[in-house]
């Protein structure tokens, strides 16, 4: 199950929603400020791997300028976030839903409704998480087709080569063998690391977009 | 779901028992914990309206208004929602007065509260 980080500056409401998520199987963690959560956050860096509920009003840094901070690295998908607000905050709800919020609960959070909102974004960033696993065997697929083309070439060279007869085979010709060949083994060892799920990865190509990265 | 009121004039323990899950442990909690820390919270207001301070009146009483809302009580909510509200005004004596009130309104209704944890608790030990 996912983690759960509750950001709100109220200690009494955060500590007893965090307790009733916890008896729900929800391992949680609390902050009750936003620079805490926004340091914590940047250093720990690990997009996808926790659901934020943050609480709109706040003093110092809001919940607003919190969700703000985190969309300019991260997306609704990399890490969702639901806003916390009292029944009359309509407007400012709806500024945060404009803003990247993924969803919100009002105060006090009915835990039913929050667990079904949680799940939501847990089967979001689940679905997200499967397309980008196909997106990586696409492209591995792709790399795969491509060094299969590349092998062909210095295969055919080393293979007319050496059926040549070996008594006209010059140290020229052997070099240029040897040369295709190796050409062969480091495509060979390409190819063994990209097919290891592990090597591949997800980097920012512009801001908002990432590209599969192959190590 | 629907809750009916009962012998509660000021709480919905009907609300109470549902929203919580019937769970008086962490109800109980929230209570001690309100008590624990009304003086921290309310300070703050008291403070606000003295420094005259909009934001930290309007930032404490929104605090307190997302706590006592868990009492499910419509004349507590209503207090401390006229009390931030009224923070945007700067009104300080119309402040000062609707202070005075939620204190007011919170000793009544915390009162409440608190037979109604008791009488649950005597509830589930005759059950027991």
């Amino acid at each position: 199950m996912i983690k759960l980080i509750l950001v709100d500056d109220d200690q009494i409401n955060s500590k007893i929603f965090s307790k009733r998520l916890a008896k729900r199987g929800y391992e949680t963690e609390v902050f009750h400020s936003g620079s805490e959560f926004l340091d914590f956050f940047e250093s720990k860096g690990e997009q996808g791997k926790f659901i934020i509920i943050l609480d709109i009003v706040m003093p110092k840094m809001d919940g607003m300028a919190v969700l703000k901070a985190i969309r300019e690295q991260y997306s609704p998908m990399e890490a969702p976030v639901i806003m916390l607000s009292a029944n009359e905050d309509t407007e400012k709800v709806v500024e945060c839903l404009n803003n990247g919020a993924s969803d919100y609960l009002t105060k006090p959070a009915n835990i039913d409704i929050a667990v079904a909102r949680i799940n939501t974004q847990q089967e979001l960033i689940n679905s997200h998480t499967g397309k980008i696993k196909k997106k990586q065997l696409e492209t591995i697929n792709s790399m795969v087709t491509t060094f299969n083309h590349e092998i062909n070439n210095p295969l055919t060279i080393a293979l007319g080569t050496l059926r040549r007869d070996f008594s006209k085979i010059d140290e020229k010709r052997v070099k240029v063998a040897v040369d295709a060949l190796e050409r062969i083994a480091m495509i060979v060892k390409k190819i063994e690391r990209v097919t290891k799920s592990d090597q591949v990865e997800e980097e920012t190509y512009v801001a908002g977009t990432k590209m599969i990265k192959i190590k | 779901m629907e809750t009916k009121k009962t012998q509660y004039k000021y709480i919905n323990d009907g609300k109470i028992l549902f929203e919580f899950e019937e769970d008086l442990d962490i109800f109980e909690e929230l209570v001690e914990d309100y008590q624990a820390r009304f003086h921290l919270m309310t300070n703050e207001i008291k403070s606000g309206i003295q420094n005259k301070s909009s934001e930290e009146v309007r930032i404490a009483a929104h605090t307190l208004k997302g706590v006592v809302a868990n009492f499910y009580s419509d004349k507590l909510t209503q207090s401390a929602f006229q009390l931030e509200n009224s923070s945007h005004e700067e009104n300080w004596s119309d402040l000062q007065e609707y202070y005075d009130q939620f204190l007011k309104d919170n000793d009544i209704v915390l009162k409440e509260v608190i037979t109604f944890i008791n009488e649950q608790k005597s509830k589930s030990s005759e059950v027991s």
